[in-house]
Parts: structure tokens; sequence; C-alpha cells
């Protein structure tokens, strides 16, 4: 393992302050993320306390105020943001802006940035013990929506009913925006308890990326995250699942859209964690088999049968699965079911080239250097090493993927659980959508 | 041998070379310090929108299917020895492509074995191969990527939408055509437009990030063919100023009402006066109606949008519209609410206020694009190819008056150029 290049430090329990400084950027990033176990009991009150912090705070109470003060911070961008990261969530609230130096009036945008993010967390539109009408009405209306917005996109609604079917109760498998009857049970006053439970039990992982300098900064959220925030605080620990894999038959699901492309998935359970020893092996092997414009679906499937028009794997590490994403015509799909399986027995008998291993480390390893290029990137790769417990650079996983032989690459794919199979059934021709003129 | 320039801005501490090939070819060089990516895109000003042209000096114009440029551009990755994907699986590098309404571009993003990579990216878009086998075999792919499209929501609601607006432009035809027009592609129409439009005279190469300036125009020299420079004649056409249709509905498996508010605008011919026509009315989007307007506010309020709600500058040669886009269960209530508020402010003028507070935010995100390795080297292929250099272009923001915005809302939002399409969720 190669250096690390920076130091994270604690501001109280269960509160950690690092800095990535990144000159090149010309831009910094502060983030704050609130990691919390995922439940099915608070899901969605977390959700919807994290839209509201991120749309206004009592200094700023309205949209307009609040975006009116990015427009001031030269387009600032802000806001939250809940991510699932295995059978955690964390919900994360960012500003980042251009350099102070870039500034056309001398401002410093780095303590104007930690401002708003401080303020954004710490005075939320609450009185009297509960959210704001107007600003919890507005945001419990958009979660809703959100909600019921997954049908819009096959696509996307083809890969969350696979998940579900995968995942069934466990806390990873739950939709991060949570449940429409639990929306309907929260009010603006157990709204407002949840935000004092947020702060109290969750892990706090604070971050400054790019340039200025974070120690400017610092005392700022040491005031915020000492005193009265600290007391009676009980911040949750990691618990590290393994994911179950059963014998149980192979599960099936379907549903029918009148749309004109089925959408077919392929589940697989993999006994595999953030940490583990196989991962780079699985990373490999999932790049061979559907990670590349030179992997076998895209190859064979797509391209030599024409069976689809998207077709790739990828692999979930948090939740140990790996899953086979395919757009198809809707004749096609049992040909193409037996297709995939077919390269997946291809990766379990050891059928595939030195050329192909040499092509997807090459893609692993370009992916893996292109993390540092973005500041949104670095800051979530290191979130998410941070959160796991790890601690290796993207030049530490380049490396690691250099070692990974034949042998067990193969392994890995005989790893592979089969668990559900999902296709969502295409009987639409496209052209029977005309609505009457209203 | 190539003329070279240096295009500079020391407030930004930015730089860039630019040169021009004898081909008639454009190259934007932007080394980055600090990064380890380089991103280079090779680019023609040829989208799905030319369908109607000749060379300069031919007597008649041709006229091809549409989605012809998005076909040619799947085609271009094949030659005779197979993909070009795998010149790029030997590099590393991350390749791709894309088709919009004006341009096509082709790209590699890579973190090592840069030369090999530019070298690769160089033959294989110089390098066209179509047999009737191979363009065939194609026609099934892009029938299933016209099939995705036709599924998806918002690209129905966008096309609707042109649909009512324009008539005879063919920004209104989707961009990969149809599985109709598809058909009628052949090898020979593919080389007839290779030809002409990629005519280096009509490309640029633009790449960013970490490389090494010399050795970049080393390969360029050895890799570019020569050949004599083309100018284009795209047919013009008649387009009325009203919209076509005032309205457009479908019905598909969605959640809740998906809209999308357009006003068909007239583009400025000068280049330099389209560029701040963009800024002016990027600028009243957002005083109308952006997140920062007291009747996004107010719409929030009485439920009639979400925070899907946005507003675009859709534009590209030929063609501009203001787009306004979200969820509603009553997108009338919302088009109604946009024409008032555009009445309004006619009257009473724009906050000055909320115009400083918008201009500093184009700056700003302008700013980050110039720090971004993939966003700089197509922001500089973008405005290579509108005609004005980026640098330039930034400035261009700074000349922006609250004055020129208020007299452009009263030139530029006509209700009869309005339209509106919805999809509305099946019952």
């Amino acid at each position: 393992m190669g250096n690390f290049p920076h130091q994270y430090t604690a501001l109280g329990e269960g509160v950690s302050f690092g800095s990535i400084p990144m000159d090149r950027f010309h831009s910094s990033l502060l983030a704050v993320s609130l990691i919390l176990p995922l439940s099915r009991e608070t899901v969605t009150e977390n959700a919807l306390v994290s839209l509201m912090l991120g749309k206004s705070t009592r200094d700023y109470p309205t949209y307009r105020l609040f975006s009116r003060r990015l427009g001031q911070l030269y387009g600032a961008i802000a806001g939250s943001s809940v991510q699932k990261l295995g059978d955690e969530e964390s919900l994360t609230f960012v500003v980042s802006t251009i350099d102070s130096s870039l500034a056309l009036g001398g401002e410093d945008l780095l303590k104007e940035s930690a401002e708003l993010l401080l303020s954004m967390l710490f005075r939320p539109m609450i009185e009297n013990g509960a959210f704001a009408e107007e600003t919890f009405r507005i945001q419990k209306k958009y979660l809703a929506d959100s909600i019921r917005a997954e049908i819009n996109e096959k696509r996307r609604y083809a890969v969350s009913q696979t998940l579900r079917l995968m995942l069934g109760d466990e806390p990873g498998g739950l939709p991060m925006y949570g449940f429409l009857d639990e929306l309907e049970k929260i009010t603006p006053a157990s709204a407002a308890k949840a935000y004092e439970r947020i702060l109290k039990t969750s892990r706090v992982e604070i971050v400054h990326v790019g340039s200025g300098n974070a120690e400017s900064v610092r005392p700022l959220f040491e005031k915020a995250f000492t005193g009265a925030f600290a007391e009676g605080r009980k911040p949750c620990v990691r618990v590290q699942n393994h994911p179950s894999i059963s014998d149980a038959p192979i599960k099936t699901g379907s549903d029918s859209f009148p749309v004109v492309q089925s959408k077919l998935c392929i589940g697989y359970r993999v006994d595999l964690t953030p940490d583990s020893d196989n991962l780079q092996a699985m990373r490999m092997m999932t790049a061979i088999l559907g990670g590349t414009t030179t992997s076998k679906l895209f190859l064979n499937v797509r391209e030599k049968k024409g069976l689809c028009y998207y077709c790739g794997a990828s692999m979930d590490r948090t939740k140990g699965l790996l899953l086979i994403d395919s757009g198809v015509r809707p004749d096609n799909a049992e040909k193409a079911k037996e297709a995939i399986f077919e390269e997946v027995e291809a990766m379990r008998r050891g059928d595939f080239t030195d050329e192909d291993m040499r092509f997807a480390l090459l893609s692993l390893q370009n992916t893996f250097r292109s993390v540092e290029e973005s500041i949104f990137s670095v800051e979530s790769y290191y979130r998410a090493q941070k959160i796991f417990g790890i601690r290796e650079t993207p030049e530490d996983q380049c490396a690691a993927l250099e070692t990974v032989t034949r042998e067990q690459i193969i392994a890995a794919a005989n790893m592979l659980h089969l668990d559900t199979v999902y296709l969502l059934n295409g009987t639409g021709s496209g052209e029977e959508e005309e609505a009457d003129d209203e | 041998m190539m003329n070279k320039e240096v295009i500079s801005d020391a407030r930004l501490g930015i730089s860039y070379i630019r040169c021009k090939h004898p081909s008639g070819l454009t190259v934007l060089l932007y080394p980055m310090k600090g990064f380890s990516t380089a991103y280079a895109l090779f680019g023609t000003n040829y989208g799905s929108v030319d369908t109607c042209f000749r060379k300069k000096g031919e007597p008649s114009f041709t006229t091809v299917p549409e989605g012809i440029a998005h076909y040619l551009e799947h085609k271009l990755f094949e030659s005779e020895d197979g993909d070009a994907f795998r010149l790029f699986a030997e590099t590393g590098a991350d390749a791709n492509a894309y088709t919009s309404f004006d341009r096509t571009c082709y790209l590699f993003s890579c973190t090592s074995n840069f030369s090999e990579s530019l070298r690769a990216l160089l033959t294989f878009v110089q390098h066209p191969y179509f047999t009737k086998e191979t363009v065939q075999k194609e026609q099934g792919i892009i029938g299933q990527e016209i099939r995705m499209y036709q599924d998806s929501a918002g690209w129905r609601v966008l096309f609707e939408l042109l649909g009512c607006l324009y008539e005879n432009s063919p920004v209104r035809i989707d961009i990969a055509g149809t599985e109709e027009s598809i058909a009628k592609i052949t090898p020979e129409l593919l080389y007839t437009c290779y030809d002409v439009f990629y005519n280096l005279n009509n490309m640029v190469l633009s790449i960013a990030g970490s490389f090494d300036p010399e050795e970049a125009l080393k390969i360029i020299e050895e890799n570019v063919k020569e050949g004599t420079p083309v100018e284009i004649d795209r047919a013009p056409y008649q387009e009325r100023c009203e919209a076509l249709r005032p309205r457009a509905d479908l019905t598909m498996d969605v959640a809740q009402p998906q809209f999308s508010i357009g006003f068909k605008q007239r583009p400025a011919e000068d280049e330099k006066a389209f560029i701040r026509q963009q800024f002016e009315l990027e600028i009243l989007h957002e005083l109308l109606i952006g997140s920062t307007s007291a009747l996004y506010e107010k719409l929030l309020h009485e439920g009639l949008v979400n925070s899907t709600f946005g507003t675009e500058v859709f534009s590209g040669r030929g063609f501009l519209v203001s787009l306004f886009s979200g969820e509603s269960e009553a997108p009338e209530k919302v088009q109604q609410a946009l024409l008032s508020e555009i009445s309004r402010v006619g009257k009473e003028g724009i906050d000055r206020g909320d115009f400083l507070s918008c201009k500093n935010a184009i700056y700003g995100r302008m700013l980050r694009t110039l720090y971004d390795v993939e966003d700089s080297a197509t922001a500089l292929l973008g405005a290579e190819m509108s005609g004005l250099g980026l640098l330039e272009t930034v400035n261009l923001l700074a000349d922006i008056t609250p004055e020129a915005v208020e007299a452009r809302l009263k030139s530029d939002f006509d209700p009869r150029c309005m339209a509106l399409s919805v999809v509305h969720p099946r019952k």
C-alpha cells in the first residue's frame, strides 16, 4: 500500500475532519456527510430531512434567496444528496465554488462556502419543534414525485425491480428515497424529531477538497460540531454484513409495459465485501465479461449476434452482487438470455485470452487514474474509502489489479451465484400513443 | 507546416495554442498542469440537420436520408481490420463518439499511452470503410437504439415540441432518424457525406489535459492527410416565424404529466450576436422562471411545478429555442403563468440585483469549465465551431447589460412562436 495522501483528525466523538488539497481545480469543495444505518423505519424521513436541509436555511429561507446566494458565490453548487453504501446511507451536504483568487470582489469564498454549509446543517427551517409548513409541503411533494418517477425510465426501473427481488428486506436493498406509505405518515413535527435523531446518531465525515486552506475554516467546523452538538450524542457503529447466499431456487420476475424495447436483467450474488481479498479479481472478471467495448457481452451478444442494443455487467462490492443489464427486442429476449449465460459459462471455464485480461486491466487502470480528475469524484472516492475503513489510493488499486492472475479470475467467475432473472416485457409498437387533442 | 498562435488570458492564468493545418484542420491544444488525464476530441461540423447540401460550385444539392450523420458515426468505427475500439483497448484509453444536431465528435480519454491513442483517433476517423454487408448489419443495432429512445418520455416530449415549433427545419427529426429512413442508407451515400463533411477544413481537433503539445503537433503532422479544403453549401429552407401547431399530447407510462414549453426564436445571423443572444436568453430564462425568480417560487408554492423544472437555451446551427420543461399536473397553468410573467417583466423591467447574481453564476460556471479536462476540450471545440474563441466567449459575457436583456425580452418572446407538448400518464 502506498502513502495515503491525507490525514483525518477527530473533532469529537464520531466526527472526522480531513483535507485533500488539490490546487489544479481552481475551485474548492466542502462536504459534510452524515452516515446512518439503513432501515425501513427511517429511510424515508432521512431522505425528506436531507432534501429540506439542502434547499433552504433560516438565513436563506426561500428557494429564491437560497439560489440568489449561490449566484453571488459565482454559481456555487450546493445541496444535499443521499447515497447507499452497503447497509448504511450517507446524507451528504456540499458547497463547491471557484477559488477566491478568481472572485471579482476579493471575497473569501472558502469561508463563505463553509458558512453556507453550516447554515444548511444547523439553521434548518424549524420553529417551535416543527419544520416550516411551506418547506415541508414542497419537499414532501418532490420526494413523492421522485419515488413515483422510478417508472418513467424503464432501464432504471428494470434494474430497481431486479434489486428488489434480489435483496428482499435486506437494509442494502431499501430504496434510498423510501416509501410512499411511510412518507404519508411524516408530519412537520416528526420530521423535526428525525432531524434531531440524525444529528445525535450519525457518524460525521467532514472533508475539504481542492484549493484554499482548510485550516482557515477548520475553527468554524470545530465550533459547530462541539459543545451543544456533542451533548448526549451516540454515533452509530458500522456493521459489515456478508451477503446472504442461499441455495434457494432462482427467482424470476416480469412486468409488461407497452414499450418497444424489452429490458432483461440477470442478477448474481457474490460473497464479496469492500475489503475482500478477491475484490480486484472480481473487478477484472466483470470487465472482461461486460465492462468494456471489447468485453464478451459487448462483442458477442451485441456486435456479433446483434441481440441487444446495450448489454453490460457491473458489480456492487458493497452488497455483493453482479448485475447484467440489457435492452433487447421483445422477440429476442430468450435468445439474448441464452447468449448471456453462454458468456458467463465461458468465463467460468477460463475461456478468455491474455489479451482480454490486458485490455481489462488497462481499462480499469484508466478508470482509477481518472478519479482524481474531478473534485466531485475525489470527494466520493475518498468518502467511500473512509467509510469502509480502507486506505487505498487509486494508484494502489492499479497496482493491486496488476497482480491478479488468470486462476483468480476463473475463481471469481465461479463465485457467481445466479439469483434472479427479470424481464420487462415490451408489448408496444410505438405507434398507438397519440393522445386525443384536449 | 502549421501556423501557430498562443491565446492567453493573464488574469485567469489560462493559455492555449491554436493552429491551422494546410489541410484546413483547426487544432486546439490546452495543456493543463497537475492533471493526469488527456482528453482529445476530433469533431466535424456535421450533424443530423445536415440532410441537404453540396460542395461549393456544384450545380445541385444532394438530399440524404434522415439519421445518416449518426449512422456514419457508428460505421466509422469499423475498418478492414476490425473495430476501432480494439485500437483503444490496446492503449487503455476510453473511447467514444456522439452525434448531435449539428456536430459529430470522436473522442478518447487516457492516463497513459497518449501518443498511440492520438494516432489511433486520427487514423480511424480518416479511414472510412463502408461495405454493403457492414452497412446492413448496423441497421439492426441502430433500429434498436431508435426504439429505445421511443420509450423515453423525456426524449419524446422534446421531439413532439420541436415538431410543433418547426415546419421545415430538420431539427424536428430524431438525430438517429427513423427505422424507415435508415433503411435507405447505402455505402455510396455514406461516402458522399464523408467526402463533404469529413473534409478537414470542416473539422476541429481539440486536446486538453496532461500531454506534451510538441509531441501532439508532431503526431498530427505525421497523421493528417493532405487535401484540398472543401467549402460546404447547406441548402436553405423556409421556416415560418410562428409555431406550426400550438400543442401536442402523447400518452406513455409516466407517473405524472411531463411537459415542455418552447418559444421558437430567430437566431441572430452574425456569430458574435448569436452568442450574445444566447447569453441574454440564458439570463432571461433564469430571471423569468429560474430558481432565483419569484414566479418559480409561486409555482412551487402552488404545487404546479417541482424541482425537476428547468430552463434551457436549446441551440445550434440554424435553430434556437427557449425551453422550459418539467413535471406538472397542470402544464397549461405553468404556460399561462409564464406568459403573464413575460408581459409583466416586459413592462416593469428586470431586477438589477438578480441580474448581477445571475451573471456571476454563469461566469463562475464557465470558469469551472476551464479547469476541467473534459469540459474544457469540449468547450474549446464548441466555441471554435461557433466561430468565436473560448476566452472571447467568456469575455463577451462581461458586456451583457440589463438593458440588452430587457430589449431581448421584448423582441424574442412572441406568443405565436410558442408551443406546449405534454406526455400524459396512461389511465
